[in-house]
């Protein structure tokens, strides 16, 4: 009995000391996917301007931390189901924007979607501060004509950091001029304007106060947050592209 | 007597072992287990009548952290560089990077306004595997995707997909940046500074 004891012990042991170090092999093995560089590069962009681009973001930075997020921070005054109307508001204006841009796509039935919603926001949605398209399950996706360059395989070209505007490259910048051509808002006022860039300024106030520390909070935990943002535009236009 | 003492002892302490085996993996069974366990976790926190932040912070921490794979979120946040750390320089690293990440991630539950998270289905590819899911908020819906990779034990979490972009991706290209232009001890360095003024 003592014998088999210890046989048993013996066995106990050898399967510790064998299995983990069976699975620690597995695991090495594996392990390659996670090390290498190339499966990771899903970010890459031109950056030949990049000093230039480093001042405008620090300078963004500046603007949004001493003027925006305190005004927005007062602006959070006005009550959220007001503000979800405001935003509502705005993003049905510039909806037939996005169905022609899907039409351009190819993509009919978004661009069915996208015009749907717009007829029945701007009507039973009492001019689209309210959005019961979306409680019919008709919902938003939105095509913006940077993203119809991007589909007919056009590249970013380069990165580029807008003044006040913000991230951007050389096709989105393109994009954002066939869009704003399109846009009924341009077409009221001259972007030189006060009440242009009130218009302008209270749709950003606006859709920043559903959530004002997510772009600090994002900043203070990336060490170099020109190249975090710069990777996260990446990404984020690509999916929006590829969708 | 002894004998059947000890095969006793045996016995009960193989029962409780087993039950301790059975009951992780009843949490990390699959992919979907894995992060609707950790959603419901954090949800009951948030959700209660007293919820504080501040308070809470603990845990949150503790609802959170058995769900991610730290090590994993390491090698792929450094990718090639990872293999020329040593033993010592792998767990710092380890430890720095996944305490900015739960700092950073936990604080933004302080704007928690009653958004509520719906799992959408799971694709497996093992030994990965991404989870799909959609924040629903008060002005817009957030796609959602948990990458996460199976260990012996079950799938842990580690990278979160928001709107197309992979937080892990983003803090590695500004980690290799950072390594590229000044070496990885100045990584090292400025990991621990910001460390230090996270706290």
């Amino acid at each position: 009995m003592q014998f088999r004891s210890v046989i048993l012990s013996r066995f106990l042991l050898a399967c510790c000391l064998v299995f983990p170090s069976a699975l620690a092999l597995a695991q090495e093995a594996e392990d390659d996917f996670f090390f290498s560089d190339d499966e990771m590069i899903d970010d890459e962009i031109a950056d030949p301007f990049e000093s230039l681009n480093r001042l405008v973001f620090a300078a963004n930075d500046r603007l949004y931390r001493i003027v925006l997020s305190p005004v927005v921070r007062t602006y959070r005054l006005v009550p959220q189901p007001v503000r979800i109307s405001i935003s509502n508001f705005y993003s049905n204006l510039t909806a037939p924007i996005s169905a022609i841009n899907a039409l351009l796509q190819l993509d009919v039935p978004n661009a069915g979607t996208e015009i749907s919603r717009f007829g029945i926001n701007s009507t039973i949605g009492l001019l689209g501060f309210f959005d019961p398209a979306t409680g019919m399950g008709i919902m938003e996706d939105r095509e913006d004509f940077g993203q119809t360059l991007g589909r007919y395989g056009l590249d970013h070209g380069f990165y580029l950091v807008l003044p006040v505007l913000g991230f951007s490259s050389f096709r989105d910048l393109g994009g954002r001029a066939g869009d704003s051509l399109l846009n009924p808002i341009n077409h009221v006022w001259d972007p030189e304007t006060d009440e242009y860039i009130g218009w302008q300024a209270l749709d950003a106030v606006n859709d920043l106060s559903f959530d004002v520390d997510a772009y600090t909070s994002l900043y203070d935990s990336a060490l170099d947050p020109y190249v975090f943002f710069r990777s996260a535009y990446v990404q984020n236009r690509a999916g929006a592209v590829n969708r | 007597m002894r004998i059947a003492k000890l095969l006793g002892s045996t016995f009960v302490s193989s029962l409780l072992f087993l039950s301790l085996i059975t009951s992780a993996q009843a949490q990390y069974d699959t992919p979907t287990d894995t992060v609707q366990n950790m959603l419901d976790n954090v949800f009951a926190i948030l959700r209660a009548p007293d919820f504080d932040l501040d308070r809470d912070k603990a845990a949150i921490d503790e609802a959170v952290s058995g769900a991610f794979d730290p090590n994993t979120i390491a090698q792929s946040a450094l990718a090639a560089s990872y293999r020329d750390l040593t033993t010592e320089q792998r767990r710092e690293f380890e430890e720095l990077f996944f305490d900015v990440l739960k700092q950073t991630y936990i604080e933004r539950l302080d704007s928690y306004t009653n958004e509520t998270v719906e799992i959408l289905g799971e694709s497996v590819d093992a030994p990965r595997a991404t989870v799909d899911s959609v924040v629903n908020t008060s002005s817009s819906d957030i796609a959602v995707q948990y990458s996460l990779r199976q260990r012996p034990d079950g799938w842990y979490i580690y990278d979160i997909i928001v709107e197309d972009v992979s937080l892990l991706s983003s803090y590695r290209s500004t980690y290799r940046s950072i390594i590229r232009r000044s070496g990885i001890d100045a990584l090292f360095e400025e990991l621990r500074t910001q460390a230090a003024t996270l706290e």
